[in-house]
């Protein structure tokens, strides 16, 4: 039945071969050298009208690559059939994990966003109360003299340590914290803090 | 429509539950298509053969992991694309620098001045080999020869051919082989000198 033979090989060029058609024809081309050489002729044909020849397109040489890898290939690991190893060996195993597409940009502009969120958070509360701690408490108390010193001359800076700025300084963290999570606002500055210096 | 498991997936599926011969016909089936993209990036016929033989070897060593997520040409086209350039950087020559999709392979390696690999001996060969086959598919009737353009030229399976002729699947593998047959014949008069 060559005709029949040579039907299932043309039909495998065209990767419409199935089931036991499928087997006998992988039989035939592990042992038949002829049937071989035919499967190679029709895919070589198949080539050309794609215009996808590579190499040499004598069948000598066609044979010889098949054969090349094949033999290179014996000492292989013959696979065992079961669900593939996570820990084999593949090509993208090989790989570093690429981070998704865009990530680097909106890492960037969320860091930039993070740093003006934090400039205007502490920016907007020193400022409105630049002269305000100093004035503050320089009128109500004369025991303050050297806070009021300290914040004079280092303007618009406090002096985290004492107890009534930082509880100034606390109450805006509260607010700031409580006002992003009210007002549903994404907050990008999402830890602000301070220390003592 | 039914749907049909392809045959790459079918091989590759025997070859992960052990049938190395099954990995044979993938070998036969896409080396010269490898050794076409290769070519675009290793001009030295040898090296070419070298890198595509590497490329099947981890194609092989992957192929347990290969789930069939795309097709397997897509898959292997993408190890060869990386072993030619490895290969390159080992050779301290600069690789293209963008990956290149399957479908834009054909139209960016056809370029002429990637066509280095080529001899004119084999350039004649191919030039006759092409022409003796649309010989061949002019002069069949005119059902085998829609047959196997449609298949060939517009990359219908058979099941769309069956579809747009009108005629069993059965009718179309047939005619698809009387067509082949006819080809193969002109195809074996004009290598039966060169080899």
């Amino acid at each position: 039945m060559s005709v029949n033979k040579n039907e299932y090989l043309s039909a495998l060029v065209d990767g419409e071969l199935q089931g036991a058609d499928l087997d006998w024809v992988l039989e035939q081309l592990a042992h038949n050298p002829k049937v071989q050489a035919q499967f190679h002729r029709y895919q070589l044909a198949s080539d050309v009208m794609h215009d996808t020849v590579g190499f040499n397109l004598s069948q000598a040489s066609q044979h010889n690559l098949t054969q090349r890898i094949s033999a290179a290939l014996v000492d292989e690991p013959v696979y065992s059939g079961s669900t593939p190893n996570a820990t084999t060996e593949s090509v993208e195993d090989n790989k570093v994990v690429p981070f998704r597409r865009g990530f680097w940009k909106q890492a960037t502009g969320l860091a930039m966003a993070a740093s003006l969120g934090a400039v205007a958070v502490l920016g907007v509360t020193s400022s409105q109360y630049a002269t305000g701690p100093e004035t503050t408490l320089a009128a109500n108390t004369t025991s303050t003299v050297q806070t009021v010193s300290t914040l004079n001359t280092a303007s618009n800076r406090w002096t985290v340590g004492e107890p009534e700025v930082a509880n100034r300084l606390n109450s805006y963290l509260v607010n700031h914290s409580e006002y992003t999570g009210a007002s549903g606002a994404f907050s990008y500055a999402r830890v602000v803090a301070y220390e003592d210096e | 429509m039914e749907e049909r498991k392809n045959v790459d997936q079918e091989l590759v599926l025997r070859v992960q539950a052990g049938d190395k011969q099954a990995f044979d016909v993938l070998i036969m089936k896409y080396q010269q298509r490898i050794v076409h993209v290769i070519t675009g990036f290793v001009h030295d016929p040898v090296e070419a053969l070298d890198v595509a033989q590497e490329a099947f070897i981890k194609a092989y060593r992957a192929i347990p992991n290969f789930r069939g997520d795309s097709a397997f040409y897509t898959w292997l086209y993408r190890i060869a694309i990386n072993t030619a350039k490895n290969h390159l950087t080992a050779r301290a020559r600069r690789a293209p620098l963008h990956d290149v999709d399957a479908s834009d392979a054909v139209q960016i390696f056809d370029a002429p001045e990637l066509k280095d690999f080529e001899t004119p001996e084999s350039n004649l060969m191919r030039d006759e080999l092409e022409q003796s086959i649309h010989d061949a598919i002019d002069s069949l009737p005119d059902e085998t020869a829609t047959a196997i353009r449609l298949r060939e030229f517009e990359g219908m399976s058979y099941e769309e051919i069956a579809l747009t002729m009108g005629c069993p699947i059965g009718t179309v593998r047939s005619r698809i082989f009387r067509a082949r047959e006819a080809i193969d014949k002109e195809v074996t008069t004009v290598m039966g000198g060169r080899e």
